[in-house]
C-alpha cells in the first residue's frame, strides 16, 4: 500500500461518525476518496467531530473508535477546519492595520457621496461603495479571509489565490455560485458572499498546501517566525501535512541584495508584493520576478544591489520570511520585543514609526500608520539609521577639561556646579550679552523651550538661535498630504527621494497614479517658471531650505504671482520645534515676536525679560571671536560640521573661553567644548518633534537612557536649579503644558 | 559598450508607436536588441532596452527570463534548435538530437568550441504536421532526417549567420536543401 492510500485509510477510520453509521464500508480506495470529497461538500464543517455531532443532536457512535480530532488527518487536501473564525486576538498587526485602512476609505468614500452597493458577507448585509473588492467587503462585515498578496496600498494582482471565498450572484437569469479569490473581484449589487462553506475551506486548506509544497518550513530559525502570515494562516487555515514528498526547490539562503536586506528566495511565495511596491509606490522598480514556473524567483537586475531608499518597506510588507533586515536578523523574537511609538529622528518628514528594543537596545524600526504623514512608510534612513541611539561610542559621564587640557570624565555634580558657576561669574563680569546658546533642531520642543526660557529669563540674553543658515522661515502652505493633489509639481535642488523621503511618495504618487506633472530642476529658472506660471493655483512649489536665500525669495514672489503654493522643506526631525520653542534671537515661544509676547512671558516667566532682539548664530560667532561674548552654551548641535562657514564656527569655538556642550557623540563641537555633558538619545526620552508641516507629534521612550546620560531638558532643568531657581519639572509633559501656556493667547495680542 | 544606433532606436520607437503605451512594444524591442547583441540578451541589450522604453531594468529582466527563446547565453554562429515535443519525437527527434550532438561533439544547451554551432532541445515549433523539425535561425526545416541534418550542417559551416526574429521567419522553401 503507497503512503497516500494509507492516509486515506486513516482519514476514512476517522471520518464522522454519522456518516460511517450509515454508510456501508467503503470498499476500494478511490470510493473512499469520493467519499472525503462529498463529505467535505455536504456536511456542515462544524460537526465533524464526534462530540459536536452529538452535541448538535445527531446519531453518534456511543463509543467512537478513533479519536475524535479531524487535525490529525494525514490527508493534507481534505482537512475539514472548525467552522470559526479566528478570533481578533489571532490577527497580526499587519492585518488588523489593513482592515483598519479598508475601513476608513469606505467611510471617507460613503462621505464622500460614493453609490453604495450591498452584499450580505455570511449572511450579514454590508453596505460598501461601489467597485470595492469583495475582500474588502469581507473586512468591513468582520469576516476572516485569508490573503498574502492583497494589499490595500497595492493594486490586486490575485497572485497568491489564498483568498478563495464563494460568491453567489443573480447572472444571466440564474443564481450562479462560484469560488473566486476575493481580492480581484469588484462587488456587484445582492453579492451573496460565504466565507466559512465547506468548499470554501478545503479550497482555501489546499491552496495553503501549494504555497507550501516548496516553502522550506524553517520557522524556528526564521526571523519571521512568530509574525509571520504564513504561519498564522496555516495554523488557522492550513492543512496539517502536506502530499508534497519530492525534494524541495533550493537556493542559497539568505542572500544579501543589498548593505540592508537579505533574500532568502526559498521562502519566497510570489505573491508580488515587494515587486508591486517597488513599481507603484516606490516607483524604483528595482525588484522583479525572474525566470518562471517552478523557478520563479524574486531578484535585482543581474544581482545589482537593491539600492532604494525605501527597500525597508518591502521587509515589512513580505507575508514570510524572504525578504529580511540585516539589522534586525537573529537580533530578537517578536514576541521578545518591546515596542514604543515615536517619531523618527532622521529627517522633517516625521514618519510615525515603532521603536522596538529588546534588553534596552533598539533593534527594528517598523513603520506605523498615519495617513496624513507617511501612510505606512518609511525609508531606509529612519529604518536603518536610528541604530545610532546603540552605539557604544555615545557619550556616557560628563566630561571636564582638565589642568592638562584634555577631555576628562566627570560626576555630574562636578560638571553642573562648574557650569552654574561659570555661568554666574561671566555674568557679573562681562554682563549677560556675554553668553550665548545654541539650541537644536533634533532635540525636542521641551528641551528648547526650556533652554530658551534659561537663557532669557534667568540668564537674561536674547543671545539664542539654533540656525546653521542665515535663512528665515517658510511655513509650508500646504500638508505633506495636500501634495499628492496638485497637477503640476515642480521640485528644485533636491535629490527628493532620499532629502525628503516621505514627500517624495506622495510626489510620485500625484506623478504616476494621478497623472502630475512633475518638473525636476536644479536653481529656480526659467523653466521653473513658466512650468508655475502654466500650473497656475494647481501647482506647487518643492524647494530645499538650503537653497540660497535669493532663490527663495525669488520663488516667493513667483508664487504670489502665479498662485502655485509655496513649499520650504526643512531638514531635521525638529527644525520646526526649535523655532516654535523660540530659539531665535527675535522671537519668543510660538514665534511670537517680542512686542506680542514680551508682556505675557514677563508676568508667566516672573521675569522682565532682556529687551533687544539678540545676535544670530552668525553674529554670536563674530562676537566670540572679537571677545564680546565671553561663553557658548550649545544644546545638540554640531556648529563645527554643520554650521554653513564652518571655519568661522570651529574658529570661534577656539576662541571662546569657555563652551559648554550636550550632545550624544563627541562631535567635532564637542571635542572643543570645555564641559561636554552628555545627553539622552531621542528614542531614550519622551517628548515632542514639529514635522516640516508644523504636525505636534510626540516621541516615547522606548529604552533606558544609555549610561549616565540625562534627557537634555533634564540637563537644564538640573542647571537652573543650581542658578538659583528650582524648577517643578518631573516630565516632558510638564514642560509641554509650560510651553502652551507660555504662548500669549491669539486673543490677547490681538487686543494690544 | 552600447550597441543601439539610431536606426535600431527607431526600429524601436516604430514598433512602440503601434502600442498606446510604449513598454507594450517590450517583446519586439528585445527581439531587435538580440539581433543587434548577436543573439543573444547580456546585461547591457536589456538595459538598453529598458531604458529606451523607459521601463524598469528589474522588469525587463523578468520579461527576458520568463521566456527561453530569449538567449540569456552566448550562441554561436548559427542556432540548431530540435523540436523534442510530441509529433516530433514520436517521428525520431530524439534520435536526431543524439545524432547532432555526436556530429557536433556537444551537449545540448552547448555551444562548440570553435564557436560555429549551439544546439538546444527545444518545445513544439507549431511545425508538427512535417515532424520532425529543426529551426536554425530564422530558418526552419522540416521532415528533417540525419543525413538532411548533415547536409545542412555542412553547407552551414560557410553560411552566414541568421538570428531568428519572428518577423523574419522564412518558410522553408521546397527542396531548398
Ligand atoms: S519575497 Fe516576499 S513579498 Fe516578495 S514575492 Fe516573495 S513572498 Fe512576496
Ligand atoms: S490575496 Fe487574493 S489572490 Fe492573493
Ligand atoms: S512537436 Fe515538434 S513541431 Fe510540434
Amino acid at each position: 500500500m503507497s503512503e497516500n492510500d494509507k492516509n486515506t485509510e486513516i482519514h476514512t477510520a476517522q471520518t464522522n461518525t454519522e456518516e460511517q453509521a450509515n454508510a456501508p464500508k467503503e470498499s476500494t480506495d478511490q470510493q473512499a476518496a469520493q467519499q472525503t470529497i462529498a463529505e467535505a461538500g455536504a456536511m456542515p464543517a462544524s460537526a465533524t467531530t464526534a462530540q459536536e455531532a452529538e452535541a448538535a443532536g445527531r446519531v453518534a457512535d456511543p463509543q467512537p473508535t478513533a479519536p475524535p480530532v479531524s487535525s490529525t488527518q494525514a490527508d493534507g487536501g481534505a482537512r475539514t477546519v472548525e467552522d470559526t473564525p479566528r478570533s481578533e486576538r489571532d490577527r497580526t498587526p499587519a492585518e488588523k492595520a489593513d482592515a483598519v485602512k479598508v475601513q476608513s476609505d469606505a467611510e471617507a468614500a460613503k462621505a464622500a457621496g460614493v453609490e453604495m452597493t450591498k452584499v450580505t458577507v455570511d449572511g450579514v448585509e454590508v453596505e460598501v461603495p461601489k467597485g470595492t473588492l469583495v475582500i474588502e467587503a469581507c473586512f468591513r462585515a468582520g469576516a476572516d479571509v485569508p490573503y498574502f498578496c492583497y494589499h490595500p496600498r497595492l493594486t490586486s494582482i490575485g497572485a497568491c489565490r489564498m483568498c478563495l471565498v464563494s460568491v453567489e450572484l443573480e447572472m444571466f437569469g440564474a443564481r450562479r455560485e462560484s469560488i473566486f479569490t476575493c481580492c480581484t473581484v469588484p462587488v456587484a449589487e445582492g453579492m451573496a458572499i460565504k466565507t466559512r462553506t465547506p468548499e470554501v475551506k478545503k479550497a482555501q486548506n489546499g491552496m495553503l498546501e501549494f504555497l507550501l509544497a516548496n516553502h522550506p518550513l524553517d520557522c524556528p530559525i526564521c526571523d519571521r517566525g512568530g509574525e509571520c502570515p504564513l504561519q498564522n494562516m496555516t495554523v488557522a487555515y492550513g492543512p496539517p501535512t502536506s502530499r508534497f514528498i519530492e525534494e524541495k526547490r533550493h537556493f542559497p539562503k539568505a542572500y544579501p541584495i543589498s548593505d540592508y536586506v537579505v533574500l532568502d528566495r526559498e521562502r519566497c511565495i510570489q505573491c508580488m508584493r515587494c515587486t508591486r511596491f517597488c513599481e507603484e509606490i516606490s516607483g524604483d522598480g528595482q525588484l522583479a520576478l525572474l525566470n518562471r514556473g517552478s523557478s520563479t524567483e524574486i531578484g535585482t537586475f543581474f544581482g545589482h544591489d537593491f539600492t532604494s531608499n525605501f527597500s525597508g518597506n518591502t521587509i515589512e510588507i513580505c507575508p514570510v520570511g524572504a525578504l529580511l533586515s540585516r539589522t534586525y536578523r537573529f537580533a530578537a523574537r517578536p514576541w521578545e520585543i518591546s515596542s514604543s511609538d515615536s517619531i523618527c529622528s532622521k529627517c522633517g518628514n516625521g514618519c510615525n514609526v515603532a521603536l522596538q528594543t529588546r534588553l534596552g537596545e533598539l533593534v527594528r524600526v517598523n513603520g506605523r500608520t498615519n495617513e496624513d504623514v507617511n501612510e505606512e512608510w518609511t525609508c531606509d534612513r529612519g529604518k536603518f539609521g536610528n541604530y545610532y541611539v546603540n552605539d557604544e561610542s555615545r557619550l556616557k559621564h560628563p566630561l571636564m577639561r582638565r589642568a592638562d587640557g584634555a577631555l576628562h570624565p566627570a560626576s555630574w555634580d562636578e560638571a553642573l556646579a562648574a557650569v552654574a558657576e561659570r555661568i554666574t561669574r561671566t555674568k557679573a563680569e562681562f554682563g549677560a550679552d556675554a553668553i550665548a546658546g545654541i539650541g537644536s533642531t533634533r532635540c525636542t520642543v521641551e528641551d528648547n523651550y526650556l533652554f530658551g526660557k534659561m537663557l532669557r529669563a534667568l540668564v537674561g540674553t536674547n543671545n539664542l538661535d539654533h540656525r546653521m543658515l542665515p535663512h528665515g522661515f517658510e511655513p509650508m502652505q500646504t500638508t505633506i498630504a495636500e501634495i499628492e493633489h496638485f497637477k503640476t509639481i515642480v521640485s528644485v535642488g533636491m535629490k527628493l527621494d532620499w532629502d525628503q523621503p516621505i514627500v517624495y511618495l506622495r510626489v510620485f504618487k500625484a506623478y504616476s497614479k494621478k497623472g502630475a506633472n512633475w518638473i525636476k530642476a536644479d536653481v529656480v529658472d526659467n523653466t521653473v517658471t513658466e512650468a508655475l506660471r502654466a500650473g497656475g493655483a494647481d501647482a506647487v512649489l518643492l524647494l530645499p531650505h538650503h537653497l540660497p536665500q535669493d532663490q527663495i525669495d525669488r520663488a516667493k514672489k513667483l508664487c504670489a504671482s502665479t498662485g502655485a503654493k509655496l513649499n520650504v522643506l526643512l531638514p531635521d526631525c525638529n527644525s520646526w520645534g526649535a523655532a516654535r520653542a523660540g530659539i531665535l534671537p527675535d522671537r519668543l515661544p510660538g514665534l511670537t515676536a517680542f512686542r506680542e509676547g514680551r508682556a505675557h512671558l514677563d508676568s508667566f516667566w516672573k521675569t522682565p525679560l532682556p529687551t533687544a532682539s539678540g545676535l544670530d548664530s552668525d553674529g554670536i560667532f563674530d562676537a566670540v571671536s572679537a571677545g564680546r561674548v565671553q561663553m557658548l552654551y550649545i544644546m545638540g548641535s554640531d556648529p563645527a560640521t554643520r554650521f554653513h562657514d564652518t571655519e568661522k564656527a570651529r574658529r570661534a569655538l577656539e576662541a571662546a573661553p569657555f563652551v559648554v556642550v550636550q550632545e550624544l557623540f563627541l562631535t567635532e563641537t564637542a571635542k572643543r567644548a570645555d564641559i561636554v555633558l552628555p545627553a539622552a538619545s531621542f528614542a531614550e526620552k519622551d517628548g515632542t518633534f514639529f514635522n516640516i508641516e508644523g504636525r505636534e507629534q510626540k516621541i516615547k521612550q522606548a529604552m533606558p537612557v544609555k549610561g549616565d546620560a540625562r534627557p537634555d531638558w533634564r540637563i537644564v532643568a538640573d542647571l537652573m536649579g543650581r542658578l538659583g531657581t528650582p524648577v517643578p519639572y518631573f516630565s516632558a509633559r510638564d514642560i509641554y503644558r509650560e510651553y502652551n501656556r507660555s504662548i500669549p493667547k491669539a486673543e490677547a495680542v490681538a487686543a494690544r | 559598450m552600447p550597441r543601439f544606433t539610431s536606426e535600431t532606436k527607431a526600429r524601436i520607437d516604430e514598433i512602440a508607436g503601434r502600442y498606446p503605451d510604449r513598454r507594450s512594444a517590450l517583446l519586439p524591442a528585445l527581439w531587435v536588441a538580440q539581433e543587434v547583441y548577436d543573439g543573444w540578451l547580456p546585461e547591457e541589450a536589456m538595459q538598453e532596452v529598458a531604458d529606451h522604453l523607459g521601463m524598469s531594468r528589474a522588469e525587463v529582466e523578468g520579461v527576458a527570463s520568463y521566456y527561453t527563446m530569449y538567449n540569456k547565453e552566448p550562441v554561436g554562429r548559427h542556432h540548431i534548435e530540435i523540436c523534442q515535443n510530441i509529433s516530433c519525437m514520436i517521428l525520431g527527434s530524439d534520435d536526431l538530437i543524439h545524432h547532432c550532438e555526436h556530429r557536433l561533439g556537444v551537449g545540448s544547451g552547448e555551444t562548440t568550441d570553435d564557436g560555429m554551432f549551439t544546439l538546444s532541445r527545444v518545445e513544439c515549433l507549431g511545425a508538427c504536421s512535417n515532424a520532425p523539425a529543426v529551426q536554425i535561425g530564422a530558418t526552419y526545416h522540416e521532415n528533417v532526417t540525419k543525413e538532411r541534418l548533415d547536409t545542412i550542417i555542412e553547407q552551414l559551416k560557410s553560411a552566414p549567420s541568421e538570428v531568428a526574429h519572428p518577423a523574419q521567419a522564412k518558410m522553408p522553401e521546397q527542396g531548398q536543401f
